[in-house]
């Protein structure tokens, strides 16, 4: 209105000020005045509607950034609503999201295809801003509800696949390293919707990434069984696996009915295996159990019993297998330590260059140490480790007992000297030390006048005796 | 320490005695002992002290230092004779009397606690400890001046000279013997417990055929400290069985023989030989010649490695067992002497099995037999004027004194007295044991019982 009336007066006065000029100047000076001033105009209004346009535009542009931005705003708590939809129900929500959206629509805001309107030439820019504000409290508040429905839930769908992780890890899948990363980031802390959504998402990897593993162990643990019985169905059920994804109750379930499934077939092999390798392992222990053998070859033996002891699971064949190496690999090397214990010892002991009767090397150990063969079927090798560790050990017994006998000799002589004048014979009981017989096999060797019989060992004072079997004639005679 | 219900203390005196408590300082130390050693000595003026010490100076460097450190606080010159008391053991005795404030300012020095047990050594052919030790221990345990309050025990230990060496050292030795039993005017109990041990038999048992006699000293001292290494050691940590000192001395003062001598079998091999046959080498292997079968008292002391003790190869009560039927075996009577005992001690520092046999109360015969001859012969040699005779040191004349021939009496019957009463002790055990019948008969029994 303004504009109109600024317009007439303006037209009023330059008319009036065209009418001054006639009377004082003349229609010359009118006629400039006139052409002048309609120069002007055209000038002034061609100024001014250039001005006026871009003005305008300005506004236009805000108007269309602000409803642009509400409609990003309200698409992406659609989206998130969406994602949210699948944790919990998120009807009311979306029902609220509709009725907003459609209202804007109402509004004349959007068009149908929630393209902005033309139209919003008609609304003050004040307006729509006002309108954004309102939209977004809204926003803000329906996505707070959303992750208030959902936190709970978040909570359950951890603690579900935690006990899924359990199932598997109990039907023997080796993923203790998983669970504990799994658990790291289910303690993450996730306070908006935004947050918990790719909370879950990450956590759902991470189990998609568990399961995968699962399947790679149970196919391998399957192929590698394929001989102990038909593991194709199983193999094939597994393979499904990778398919489901999301269905993560199926997979568990086909995973550790699979892993079951695999402990039946191995079961019997591995019960048999695991009992066959045990009695194995615990006579060679048996064998080294003597005092003469060193605690460090005891240790290596016992520590693999145990470890065997440990392991019930027919589903960890492959480490029963390991094991069966690792008693192979071992029990050779005790053997051969064994076996060059006893040759420095006899080195020492050639030394006295003993008589056969005191002492004698075994000349069949080198032998039967070299048939100790770890790439030899169990059986084999645990038989020839046997019969070569039972050898070395009983040699081992001798020699370290010669070598005590040598160490002992001095002191057991004078015992010998004095119990043998005493009585003329002697046997094992009579001298209280052991190796009793070798002393005296030892001592008879050194003293011409004595005799030694093996059985019962028997040393005799050969003078001692006559003496008194003369003696006992004598009387005899004279009664 | 605390691990030791007794504290000991060693004080030696004379050469001989000085050169063992010194090689068991440098070179034996026991916990039960620490370093209460006190070494007392008479000297002659030109002669340095640590000449007794020379050969094991050398021997080992160490012992050099060690000897400088102990000079001034453990070794103690006492006596005002210029010449020292040579070979006379009267005139040791005499130097200790008029010299007995330094003495006990040195005994003082050993802090000496009221239920310590002092362990005397002295040579017994000698003049200096021979003379001195009985003295001391008189005034330590009797003497107005007696320094030791509370429940002190003494056990002295005395060496024999060599069967080759000279009249006069046999007639100090039974002098000795006799002095450290019974003592004072009185002739009461000087030692609690004597041990005695001797050199030829010693050398014998190590089968010394070394000639330099130094050496040879040198091996018997360490054979004599070992022994006293054992003795102590049922008192310590490990043992199964704690002796305490008590132990050795009371019963054996009651019973009014308590002459000693060790038996020892040490360095067995356990995977080798069991107790008995150790009892047996022992029991073969005394430190003085004596009749086992004569013994009426054994502290038997086995020490064994703690793995055999923990594994049950060794037990006390096993110990006990074999002791019993060994002492029945062995020693006087039918039921194996009359006083026996036996300890055994786990040892975390040793491998072998380890057994010392303390015989006592045996007839003093096979000793007696072979010093009296000597003894005679010194005695006879003597020249009586009027109620004394002139005792003179056979190397070195110029020490003499005066001795009243009613002292040598003395001392004789003392010794016969006490060689009485261990006979009277040995045939009593050797009785045939009572006939209970006729006892029972005699105590009222029998006539109401068929
Ligand atoms: N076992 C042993 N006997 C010794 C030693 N020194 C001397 N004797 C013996 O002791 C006697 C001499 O006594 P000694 O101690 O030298 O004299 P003291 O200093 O007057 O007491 C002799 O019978 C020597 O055989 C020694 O170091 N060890």
């Amino acid at each position: 209105m303004n504009e109109y009336a600024l317009a007439t007066l303006t037209i009023i006065i330059i008319l009036g000020a065209g009418f001054g000029l006639l009377i004082y100047f003349g229609i010359d000076v009118v006629t400039y005045f006139g052409v002048g001033l309609v120069v002007a105009s055209i000038v002034g209004s061609v100024i001014y509607t250039w001005w006026r346009s871009q003005s305008d535009k300005t506004i236009e542009r805000l108007k269309l950034e602000i409803l642009t931005k509400i409609k990003r705003e309200l698409e992406d708590v659609e989206s998130l609503v969406e994602e949210a939809s699948k944790i919990t129900d998120m009807a009311p929500i979306s029902t609220k999201l509709t009725l907003l959206r459609e209202n804007l629509v109402k509004q004349k805001f959007f068009d149908n295809h929630f393209n902005i309107n033309k139209t919003i030439r008609k609304y003050t820019l004040t307006f729509i801003e006002q309108e954004a504000r309102k939209v977004e409290q809204r926003l803000r508040s329906l996505e707070a509800l959303a992750a208030g429905a959902c936190r709970p839930e978040l909570e359950k769908f951890i603690k579900d696949l935690q006990s899924k992780l359990e199932k598997l890890l109990d039907a023997g899948y080796g993923i203790e390293e998983d669970i504990s990363e799994f658990n790291i980031i289910a303690a993450q802390p996730s306070q908006s919707l935004r947050e918990m959504i790719e909370k879950k998402m990450r956590l759902s990897e991470k189990f998609e990434e568990v399961l995968d593993k699962c399947v790679e162990e149970a196919v391998s643990v399957a192929t590698a069984s394929r001989r102990f019985g038909d593991t194709s169905t199983l193999e094939s059920s597994v393979l499904e696996v990778k398919k489901m994804k999301s269905d993560f109750d199926n997979a568990v379930f086909l995973l550790v009915k699979a892993r079951n499934e695999l402990k039946d077939i191995l079961r019997d092999v591995f019960s048999r295996q695991h009992s066959k390798l045990i009695s194995h392992v615990k006579e060679i222990y048996s064998l080294l159990s003597a005092n003469h053998v060193g605690e460090k070859y005891k240790t290596v033996i016992r520590d693999i019993r145990d470890e065997l002891l440990s392991l019930n699971d027919p589903g960890r064949i492959q480490e029963l297998r390991e094991l069966e190496r690792e008693f192979k690999n071992k029990t050779a090397y005790v053997v051969t330590d064994l076996f060059e214990e006893m040759v420095e010892l006899e080195k020492n002991i050639n030394i006295y260059k003993p008589h056969e009767k005191v002492w004698t090397s075994d000349k069949k150990i080198p032998e039967l140490v070299n048939k100790v063969n770890p790439s030899d079927e169990l059986e084999v090798f645990a038989k020839n480790a046997r019969k070569a560790l039972k050898c070395l050990v009983n040699q081992l017994e001798k020699d370290v007992g010669f070598l005590k006998i040598i160490e002992n000799y001095a002191k057991v002589e004078p015992i010998i000297s004095r119990k043998l004048n005493e009585r003329g014979v002697l046997t094992i009981s009579d001298l209280n030390v052991k190796y009793a017989d070798k002393f005296m096999l030892l001592y008879s060797l050194k003293n011409e006048d004595t005799t030694y019989e093996e059985d019962p060992p028997t040393l005799t004072l050969k003078s001692k005796v006559a003496a008194e079997l003369k003696n006992k004639l004598l009387k005899k005679k004279r009664s | 320490m605390e691990d030791y219900s007794t504290r000991w203390s060693i004080i030696a005196s004379g050469e001989g005695a000085n050169r063992i408590s010194f090689l068991y300082y440098a070179k034996y130390r026991n916990p039960a002992i620490e370093d209460r050693v006190l070494l007392l000595n008479t000297t002659t003026a030109d002669v340095k002290p640590e000449k007794t010490f020379e050969y094991m100076l050398t021997k080992n460097p160490r012992f050099q230092e060690i000897y400088e450190k102990i000079k001034r606080e453990k070794i103690c010159i006492f006596g005002k004779s210029p010449s020292g008391a040579g070979n006379n053991w009267k005139v040791g005795e005499n130097e200790a009397r008029d010299d007995f404030d330094t003495i006990r300012r040195y005994i003082e020095n050993l802090k000496l606690g009221g239920r310590d047990v002092i362990f005397g050594i002295s040579t017994l052919g000698g003049g200096t400890g021979n003379g001195s030790l009985p003295f001391i221990i008189y005034q330590l345990k009797y003497g107005s001046e007696a320094l030791i309050l509370g429940q002190n025990s003494f056990i002295a230990l005395g060496i024999m000279p060599y069967d080759f060496e000279a009249p006069q050292r046999f007639f100090n030795t039974i002098c000795g013997i006799a002095r450290l039993l019974k003592y004072g005017p009185r002739g009461v109990q000087n030692a609690d417990m004597l041990l005695l041990a001797d050199n030829t038999q010693i050398e014998r048992l190590l089968g010394i055929t070394e000639s330099f006699k130094e050496e040879r000293y040198y091996r018997i001292n360490e054979e004599i400290i070992k022994a006293i290494n054992m003795m102590i050691a049922p008192g310590g940590p490990g043992a199964r069985s704690t002796i305490d000192v008590a132990d050795y001395y009371q019963l054996p003062s009651n019973i009014g023989t308590y002459h000693f001598t060790p038996c020892m079998s040490l360095g067995n091999d356990p995977e080798v030989f069991g107790i008995e046959t150790a009892l047996e080498t022992a029991m073969d292997r005394p430190m003085a010649p004596v009749d086992p079968k004569t013994a009426t008292m054994a502290y038997v002391i086995v020490v064994a490695p703690k793995k055999y003790v923990e594994n049950g190869t060794f037990t006390q009560e096993g110990l006990e067992d074999i002791t019993r039927d060994w002492a029945v075996k062995n020693l006087a009577g039918r039921r194996g002497g009359i006083l026996r005992y036996s300890s055994l001690v786990a040892s975390r520092e040793i491998e072998t099995l380890d057994v010392m046999i303390l015989l006592g109360g045996f007839s003093l015969k096979d000793i007696f037999s072979k010093a009296l001859q000597k003894y005679y012969d010194f005695k006879d040699s003597l020249e009586i004027e009027g109620k004394e005779v002139e005792l003179a040191d056979e190397n070195n004349p110029r020490i003499k004194v005066r001795i009243n021939i009613d002292d040598i009496e003395t001392i004789e019957s003392r010794i016969k007295e006490y060689i009485r009463l261990t006979e009277d002790r040995i045939k009593r055990a050797r009785e045939e044991e009572i006939d209970l019948k006729e006892k029972l008969l005699e105590w009222g029994f029998g006539k109401s019982t068929p």
